[in-house]
């Protein structure tokens, strides 16, 4: 395979062994991937180890297309980034850890930003029910102070 | 300020509730130990909570900090500190006044200074460029500001925005000294110390 690979492409490969060929200024935006390039410790194939192929394929789409659109208006790249961290929760997650571990940053911030809308002017109560469910949870509201913060938000 | 004269207000004051009685709101049993939380957020390294905490304001960020024991100490990534009406007590400016009508109960005069407190006592992030507190206090609050002015200077903040007016009606005799004779290099740049 990596006979027939052109220059400037990379392979990466998930945890769950899938292979993903990529050119190599779209892989070099994860600065984990960038330092092994440069260090040439990186053979063609690099793994990507805790990211399976479902989450890496959703990364590499992010990255091409904010390689792709470095022309492009910001805002039509800031409606691609809104619609594409809308997802659920557990995809969301999935791609916080691997952007973090991946040390993508223009992802993990986009990501960050979506968690953050989730809970911007939502009382405590609909954040916990949100973010966990239904399940009871340890919360703090026993402590006098911090009702100070919330208890417009209990009606 | 311009005055407008409505001395109506001013009765107000005297009918809200001087005393700050805060009330649990969960009976101490339910901690809630037995049952592990589920969230993945929790899990999250601290650099990710900072982050998400850093998109949210103030008062959204405490909000999500009650949460958890683990996001409690959690800071947000921020450079500047905005304590008002709107950040501490989810009240939209409404008022004639910026800083809201002169009939600010004692009790949210209350829930504004302790929640600051509260905020600037957790606070364990980075440097700040600057503290901005909008709020009508007089000086039977000095002991509060006297603590942000403390917070200021320990964290060395460059820039420091204290606006305590209100109404004119209500502001009449007891105004907050500003304790220039703390500031080393003489008066602040950015004070206004009504």
């Amino acid at each position: 395979m990596s006979s027939s690979l052109e220059k400037n492409m990379l392979i990466l490969r998930s945890s769950d062994g899938e292979e993903f060929i990529v050119p190599e200024v779209v892989a070099v935006m994860s600065k984990a991937i960038k330092n092994m390039v440069e260090d040439e410790c990186a053979s063609n194939t690099i793994p990507v180890p805790n990211v399976d192929a479902n989450i890496l394929a959703m990364v590499i789409e992010f990255c091409k297309k904010h390689d792709e659109s470095e022309a492009e208006a910001a805002s039509d790249l800031k409606t691609f980034d809104s619609e594409f961290v809308n997802r659920g929760q557990e995809a969301l997650y999935d791609l916080i850890t691997a952007a973090n571990f991946r040390d993508v940053k223009e992802l993990l911030d986009a990501l960050c930003q979506n968690v953050a809308e989730m809970i911007k002017g939502k009382s405590v109560h609909h954040i916990r029910i949100q973010f966990l469910g239904y399940q009871l949870f340890e919360i703090l509201t026993s402590n006098f102070i911090w009702n100070i913060w919330c208890d417009r938000d209990f009606d | 300020m311009s005055s407008t004269g409505e001395t109506n207000d001013v009765i107000d004051l005297s009918q809200s509730e001087p005393e700050y009685d805060p009330q649990p709101e969960t009976p101490s049993g339910s901690k809630g130990n037995d049952l592990k939380p589920i969230d993945r957020l929790t899990e999250m390294p601290d650099d990710i909570l900072s982050c998400i905490l850093s998109f949210l304001s103030i008062r959204d960020s405490v909000k999500a900090r009650i949460l958890s024991r683990r996001w409690r100490y959690i800071c947000p990534f921020m450079l500047n500190l905005d304590f008002d009406l709107h950040t501490v007590l989810g009240i939209n400016y409404k008022a004639r006044y910026s800083n809201g009508d002169s009939d600010m109960s004692w009790e949210d005069k209350s829930k504004f200074v302790t929640g600051v407190d509260q905020f600037l006592e957790l606070y364990n992030g980075q440097k700040l460029d600057s503290l901005r507190i909008y709020f009508c206090l007089g000086n039977e609050y000095a002991g509060y500001v006297d603590r942000w002015i403390r917070f200021a200077i320990i964290m060395k903040i460059e820039k420091l925005d204290f606006d305590f007016s209100a109404s004119p009606e209500s502001q009449s005799n007891n105004l907050y000294d500003f304790p220039c004779q703390l500031l080393p290099q003489g008066p602040p740049n950015t004070c206004k110390d009504n």
